[in-house]
């Protein structure tokens, strides 16, 4: 393969991004996760911005993934109607009316393959209708914010068992750099709004932070630490979650930079 | 009775067919989905068979259009521990197709190889691939057969477990 074939091979927004189960798949076997206690009540935010409605959606994706690996049929069903709701608000729900009913269906039969993948289907389907409609630059947002809450979950659970293959999963600078490029090339009405901007910032930081994996544990573990909290802030910015601490992973070693909550001065 | 048949039809303008209104009524609560092109609906197919050795297929195809002499490639993330197998088809039947793996730095990675025999519609073409490392790697799709040069309608999915 040649250097120009690698440079002109496609990134899809829909298969070139790992989906938040294929990462939580990859993350069973080496970690054994405890997907009950990584679970959070899903509750959509109250918003009218639209940028905030489309991030909102990858959070509640990547959530139902969770839900679906704790088999927690009730959390699905929540999570199904949430994401029905901001469909709705973003106004691109007229695909999605027999989804709800199948994720009811599939819960009550606690058939958690069917429910993963009508998740995935759930969140393609409103992705192929705001590019229908034109929206391509909420897909970027709602793929963003879908590795984001991954990326919180799959820390914490790195972070609670360091084992190698575990943070192979995590480490992918190139993914990082990508999403962070296509939040770079939103419009600025767009990029300007003060999330957004957030959000684009603290993929930026978290490249850099990638890059610099592998020296030694210690330190590998001090940036999983950073990347943790600035993706766990961020998440619950998105999601309007206000005070308390990200989600509880133990943290023997202080974080050393100065990347928190996705806030930089 | 004459009058009557020539009226029917005013009637049922009027009034409306209950049977067909009926089955009006229920296409209205259904979604509407897109129609699959037929390289698409050939590769789920194909993939329907990974379902059953419990792979999960992504819900996304790439559909693309492939120059003989000239392969695509799409850039994918995978996993290590994870088993992969993607999978192409084309409605053109006789197509040799191939799918090969490469690594972030661009060299072949050597995986599991399905090719149609020519027992199926279309023409197919699957690879599996348990990676050693977590990372980048491409997909690239060629056709083996250099001999035409017709552009054909491709589409390829992954399926993972």
């Amino acid at each position: 393969m040649t250097e120009s074939q690698k440079k002109g091979a496609l990134f899809s927004d829909d298969l070139s991004i790992p989906s938040a189960g294929e990462v939580f798949a990859a993350l069973n076997a080496p970690c054994h996760p405890n997907w009950v206690t990584l679970l959070t009540p899903a509750t959509a935010p109250v918003t009218t911005d639209r940028a905030q409605l489309a991030l909102a959606v990858g959070v509640l994706a990547a959530n139902g993934y969770i839900a679906v690996e704790a088999q927690d049929g009730q959390q699905v069903k929540n999570i199904g109607r949430e994401m029905m709701s901001l469909a709705k608000a973003l106004g691109v729900s007229e695909n999605l009316m027999g989804r709800g009913s199948s994720l009811i269906e599939f819960a009550e039969d606690n058939a958690w393959d069917s429910l993963a993948a009508e998740l995935e289907a759930t969140e393609n389907e409103i992705k192929t209708t705001m590019r229908d409609q034109k929206d391509r630059n909420l897909i970027v947002l709602t793929s963003a914010a879908a590795w984001l809450r991954g990326t919180e979950v799959a820390t914490q659970i790195v972070l609670i068992d360091p084992n190698p293959q575990g943070i192979s999963v995590i480490r992918q600078p190139e993914l990082a750099r990508h999403l962070a490029m296509q939040l770079d090339g939103l419009p600025p009405r767009m990029k300007n709004k003060p999330l957004v901007a957030k959000v684009q910032q603290t993929f930026s930081e978290m490249v850099t932070i990638l890059d610099s994996m592998g020296a030694t544990p210690e330190s590998d573990r001090s940036k999983l630490l950073q990347i943790h909290d600035a993706a766990a802030g961020l998440v619950k910015e998105i999601m309007n979650v206000s005070g308390g601490t990200p989600s509880p992973v133990p943290s023997p070693v202080p974080a050393a930079a100065t990347m928190q909550g996705g806030t930089k001065p | 009775m004459r009058t009557i048949c020539s009226l029917l039809p005013l009637i049922v303008i009027l009034f409306g067919c209950p049977s067909l209104k009926a089955v009006d009524e229920e296409n209205k609560s259904l979604p509407l989905a897109p129609i699959p092109s037929e390289a698409k609906r050939l590769v789920l197919e194909t993939a329907s068979a990974f379902t059953d050795d419990g792979f999960k297929v992504r819900d996304a195809d790439w559909s693309f259009t492939l120059d003989q002499a000239k392969p695509q490639f799409l850039r994918v993330t995978l996993f290590a521990g994870l088993h992969y197998w993607f999978a192409v088809a084309s409605a053109g039947s006789g197509v040799n197709l191939k799918i090969v793996l490469y690594d972030r730095q661009g060299h072949s990675v050597k995986g599991e190889a399905w090719q149609d025999a020519g027992t199926h519609e279309g023409s197919r073409a699957a690879t599996g691939l348990i990676p050693k490392q977590s990372g980048e790697y491409f997909v690239g799709v060629e056709s083996l057969d250099h001999s035409t040069d017709v552009n054909l309608d491709c589409s390829l999915v992954m399926a993972y477990k």
